[in-house]
């Protein structure tokens, strides 16, 4: 119970009241003290008064901020680590893209071996940079992320003996392109004088495809029907000779929908890229030699401009396989005759992207950051975006070529490969496209550092209000202290004074 | 008259003077003795005609006392020993949640667990950050824990001390007994007063315990009450008090009035023959320590443990809870909701809301699922809605049962269908027109880590069998000491990745997938949840909606508050105690300044008095010699 209660000494209350009064200067005192030291105005929230709810209300802004703030610097530095990525993946792209042009052209050989060993070590370092890791989690797995998003340059290249490589997905791919004839699944017959080219089957989608309506030019005695029917055809009826110099046109699809323009004339070329034929006796015979040229070009196209675009579709093909989606293939053996992909899944495939695959997320939004209430950005990435994927392509089709050395093609095959190879690399692929998904991260970068800014600037006012309320201003105390003692001193004086000031002492 | 006259006149003066002496020298003696008052010594002339009348005569011993202050002071230090104990507990409690901005506080360490949060959400795959939320959960329930057990262990050391002061009361209650059995044999003044003073003593230090009345029967013997009129002491017969100490008082421990269900001990006075009445909580005991104690182990602590298990019980549901909401329905003219009621937890709730037409009045009506008959029925304030309907619905039969039960509650004009495979349909009255059913919905608590949406038992109650906290009904309140009992889930300390993955069926959830997170993170920092109005946050009574922290901030500024407020009451009280102790000590406390002045006017009077004496024996001499 304290000194204070009931029942006490009424004789000496009086002193005992004083000296309880003296020993209240003092703890304030003592008190001016702890806060001088501590710079704290309380220990308990309780002797903050009033100010309390602020207090706690600005501590909890204040937390937040403090969490926004060490989000928006874990952010900060993943972005850098993202941008560096991009960045050298595109360095990579270049390399290559700059090999190929410098090698075009030059027909050498060793050039072309040379060309097909940087190419494969770009292509092997592009792999290496897509499984990039940062706190033992991969960068480009999308939100898969302890996933090795992209399996090994062999194994994608060769297959792992059960799951067919991109080699052997372009080589089928290839194969049911060009058809057992060479001539890109089409088929030529000569009746009397008509000359009909046809696609080789309907729905077939291998090979090459007529373009519909693209009939172009004209010769005398000469009728053009088609394309038309199913499988569609082209009839080419000789109702007679046609004139020296005279020409007909058409176009074709490339498996990888590119389109090109056959046109064919009698006698001369003239200024046109066109194969000539010459006029017959008759017009049945007129219409073998159109019918053999025609073979002749498909089968020059069969050897050179189809190898490589089975090779882009292929590669495609190749490469849109992931997790969920099992890649398309020709259904075979045999392949040659085949007119249909196989169903999906039945003939195993290497998935060379093993990351998080869901298409209702944006790559970048894979991994999202909120560095501010209802403010995300996004820093994620897969290592299948389009920007990454044809890049792979553009090196993969180029890498699944053989180059023989000492046959005649060998440069056409080069030529072809390459050309498709840095089509890719200036479109959807390449150094350009990797260059937007690093503007991506610029732009999550330059609002990550405006976040960081803004936190800072919330924590310095919050902390600086919570100062105000919580901190005690060290003039005050000392000012405070000083009046405090000269009250405690003047007070021991008069007690002294007083103590002796007793009838006690003049008897 | 005449020269012997005025001797004896004289040597009775002397006599008187000798005794003046006596009670000077014994007032300075006292000067600082406890419950001293000031004597006086009464003397009056011998007024008999004959040869005594003119010399003076000591009539008796008094003691100067104010007995209006005495009563004042009695009344003011039962209020001190109050406001004092009081301020004492408030401030220990004002202490546990630590120094502003301190890295100690409960607030700060919730903070640093939601910035954790926050941050798994922006990187869920890290384990360090996964890592570093569990870290932060695991102090934050720590805290939670230290918080809880701090009050039930102020509650438990209350329990001792009542124990302890019931001694002390009745040791008082004994003095008194004592003294007053003295007074009536001894009736010498000087010895009376002194036994007057001791028993005003004993009588003094009572009523720091709790608030007395003292009427004096007449004959100068106390009868002695409490202020609502409880006897402590009558007929010269002290009343023996009596406390059931408790020795484990935990956040179950709560005070009952009847004496063999309560948690927590009661205060029982006795009478000789045996009859008792109970002191405790029923108005008895109104001031003093007694009543402070009371009021903080069955109100304020356990007010502030309630509003704990309150902050506990919101962090635990808004991880662990996932709403179930109706779908629509409509059977010819009635239209209505289906509901799915698997898997619910005892304490989970449905709400069911509708609007009484034509008035447009809206009803919201609460069925609270128990697996356990017993639990049946409800008490009022299951749910933080003061103005909703609570059924307590029993689940423990199956949900086909528990259907038929919430039909029966319902009543008409309801329809109430049960649709199999755990479904409830419950449409309005249709045609009729006088009921239209506004929504239907469940919150159902998900028990699993994994595949069960993105609600996860993050926290769980040690307490509880199955260690799910649902806010059960079944076996007491569950939410009663969850702050006390929460714990982290440790299939989840464990497996860091069930933080992230909530799907291990194929497609499982991918380890960078925030979505949980995400969720974890708008749970906590802005899922807004009812809080019982009946635990008093700053006097209101209206429901507090907030967030977990929010609320917890309110708690902190709460109790704080009333700390402060304590302390300024309880300063407040030891000021009028002072002022009333100086007017007491103006009249009844020794001043020797005083006593010096009385001493030097005895000598003064006593040599006057010996003088006579000499010149009457030098008249006598003169008269002799003649």
């Amino acid at each position: 119970m304290s000194d204070y209660l009931f029942p006490f000494a009424a004789g000496t209350v009086r002193n005992q009241q004083h000296a309880s009064n003296l020993a209240g200067l003092r703890g304030e005192l003592q008190n001016l003290q702890r806060q001088l030291a501590s710079g704290k105005k309380s220990e308990t929230y309780g002797g903050l008064g009033d100010m309390r709810v602020s207090s706690l209300t600005f501590r909890n802004n204040s937390g937040i901020a403090n969490g926004f703030t060490s989000i928006v610097e874990l952010t900060d530095i993943r972005l850098q680590l993202m941008t560096q990525r991009a960045k050298e993946l595109g360095q990579v792209t270049e390399t290559a893209r700059s090999v190929m042009l410098r090698t075009r052209g030059t027909g050498g050989y060793p050039e072309i071996t040379a060309a097909k060993q940087q190419v494969q070590a770009s292509f092997d370092q592009m792999v290496t940079s897509l499984n990039a890791q940062h706190e033992g989690l991969f960068l480009f797995s999308g939100r898969s992320r302890d996933t090795r998003p992209v399996v090994d340059t062999n194994t994608l290249m060769n297959g792992d003996g059960t799951n067919a490589g991109l080699r052997q997905v372009i080589d089928e791919r290839r194969q049911a392109d060009l058809g057992v004839t060479g001539l890109g699944r089409m088929t030529t017959t000569t009746v009397g004088s008509t000359v009909t080219l046809s696609e080789d089957a309907v729905g077939n989608p291998f090979g090459i495809k007529f373009v519909a309506g693209s009939v172009g030019g004209s010769m005398s005695n000469v009728t053009v029907t088609g394309p038309a029917g199913a499988p569609s055809a082209l009839n080419v009826n000789f109702t007679g000779l046609p004139a020296s110099g005279e020409r007909i046109s058409f176009s074709v699809t490339m498996p990888d929908g590119r389109t090109k323009s056959l046109g064919f004339a009698v006698d001369t070329a003239g200024a046109s890229d066109d194969t000539v034929f010459a006029a017959g006796a008759t017009a049945a015979a007129t219409a073998i030699n159109l019918e053999n040229a025609i073979i002749g070009r498909l089968t020059a196209i069969g050897q050179g401009e189809l190898r490589s675009a089975s090779a882009v579709i292929g590669a495609r093909e190749f490469f849109s396989g992931t997790n969920t989606v099992q890649p398309p293939r020709v259904a075979g053996p045999p392949f040659n005759t085949s007119i249909a992909y196989a169903a999906p899944g039945s003939r195993p495939t290497v998935i060379w992207y093993r990351g998080d695959d869901d298409t209702t997320v944006n790559a970048r939004n894979t991994q999202m950051a909120e560095i501010n209430e209802n403010v995300s950005v996004g820093l994620g990435a897969r290592a299948n975006e389009t920007a990454f994927r044809d890049s792979l392509v553009a090196m993969g089709l180029f890498l699944a070529e053989d180059y023989p050395p000492n046959t005649a093609s060998t440069q056409d095959r080069f030529d072809a490969a390459t050309a498709r190879s840095i089509e890719l690399f200036g479109s959807t692929g390449g150094p350009g496209a990797i260059l937007e998904i690093d503007g991506d991260f610029g732009r999550a970068t330059s609002q990550v550092r405006s976040a960081k800014t803004q936190h800072k600037d919330q924590m310095q006012f919050l902390n600086g209000l919570l100062a105000e309320i919580e901190n005690v201003k060290n003039e005050e105390v000392a000012v405070a202290m000083v009046s405090l003692q000269t009250r405690l001193e003047a007070s021991y004086q008069t007690t002294a004074t007083l103590s002796r000031l007793s009838l006690v002492n003049y008897l | 008259m005449g020269l012997i006259s005025a001797l004896q006149n004289a040597v009775s003066g002397l006599s008187v003077n000798q005794s003046q002496m006596d009670i000077i020298s014994r007032n300075v003696a006292n000067a600082g003795t406890v419950g001293y008052t000031r004597r006086v010594l009464n003397v009056r002339e011998t007024s008999a005609s004959g040869i005594t009348a003119g010399a003076v005569r000591e009539v008796e011993v008094n003691r100067i006392l104010d007995t209006l202050i005495q009563k004042q002071l009695r009344a003011e230090s039962a209020g001190g020993g109050f406001s004092d104990v009081r301020a004492d507990y408030l401030q220990r409690v004002d202490a546990l949640f630590g120094q502003p901005g301190s890295s100690l506080g409960v607030n700060q360490i919730f903070a640093e667990f939601s910035t954790a949060i926050q941050q798994l959400a922006a990187d869920p795959a890290s384990p360090t950050t996964r890592q570093e939320t569990l870290a932060k959960a695991s102090s934050m329930v720590a805290s939670l824990n230290n918080l809880s057990n701090n009050v039930q262990l102020m509650r438990g050391e209350i329990e001792a001390r009542l124990a302890n002061d019931a001694e002390k009361v009745n040791g008082l209650l004994a003095g008194i007994e004592s003294t007053t059995e003295r007074l009536n044999q001894i009736f010498d003044s000087a010895s009376r007063v002194g036994l007057m003073d001791e028993r005003d003593r004993y009588l003094d230090e009572l009523s720091n315990y709790m608030d007395i009345r003292v009427s004096d029967n007449g004959a100068g013997n106390y009868n002695v009450y409490t202020s609502s009129g409880a006897p402590l002491f009558v007929q010269g017969r002290q009343l023996r008090l009596q406390f059931d100490e408790r020795f484990a008082v935990s956040a179950d421990s709560v005070f009952n009035a009847t004496i063999a269900s309560s948690g927590v001990g009661h205060l029982v006075i006795k009478d000789p023959v045996g009859v008792a009445s109970d002191l405790t909580n029923n108005g008895s005991i109104r001031s003093g320590s007694f009543a402070a104690l009371f009021d903080l182990r069955d109100r304020v602590l356990t007010e502030t443990q309630a509003q704990l298990d309150e902050f506990a019980a919101a962090l635990a549901t808004s991880f662990g809870d996932t709403t179930v909401s109706g779908t629509a329905a409509t059977v010819g003219p009635q239209t209505g909701f289906d509901l799915n009621l698997n898997n619910l937890q005892s304490g989970n709730i449905v709400s069911l809301e509708y609007t009484i037409q034509p008035a447009g009045t809206r009803q919201k009506v609460s069925f609270v699922a128990v697996n356990n008959p017993a639990a049946l029925p409800l008490a009022g304030g299951a749910t933080p809605d003061p103005n909703d309907l609570e059924f307590g619905i029993d689940f423990s039969g199956g949900i086909p049962a528990a259907i038929t039960a919430i039909g029966t509650a319902l009543g008409a004009p309801f329809t109430v269908n049960d649709l199999g495979g755990g479904n409830i349909q419950i449409l309005d009255d249709g045609a009729g027109n006088t009921r239209d059913v506004n929504s239907l919905s469940a919150r159902r608590t998900v028990t699993a880590l994994a595949n069960d949406g993105l609600a996860m038992p993050f926290f769980i109650d040690s307490a509880s069998t199955n260690q799910i906290y649902s806010g059960s009904f079944d076996d007491g309140l569950q939410k009663r000491g969850f702050a006390g009992s929460i714990r982290i889930n440790p299939a989840l300390l464990s497996d860091p990745s069930r933080l992230v993955v909530y799907d291990t069926v194929p497609p499982a959830t991918n380890s960078g997938d925030p979505a949980r997170p995400n969720f974890l993170r708008d749970q906590l920092q802005s899922w807004q949840t009812d809080f019982t109005p009946s635990i008093a946050l700053t006097g209101s009574t209206a429901i507090y909606r907030g967030t977990a922290g929010q609320y917890l901030d309110r708690v902190i500024a709460t109790q704080s508050q009333s700390s402060s407020n304590a302390q300024a009451l309880s300063e407040g009280q030891k000021v009028v105690i002072s002022t009333l102790r100086e007017r007491f000590a103006d009249v009844s406390g020794v001043q020797t300044d005083k006593e010096l002045g009385d001493l030097i006017e005895v000598q003064n009077i006593y040599a006057a008095n010996a003088r006579l004496v000499s010149a009457v024996k030098d008249m006598f001499d003169v008269l002799l010699r003649i």
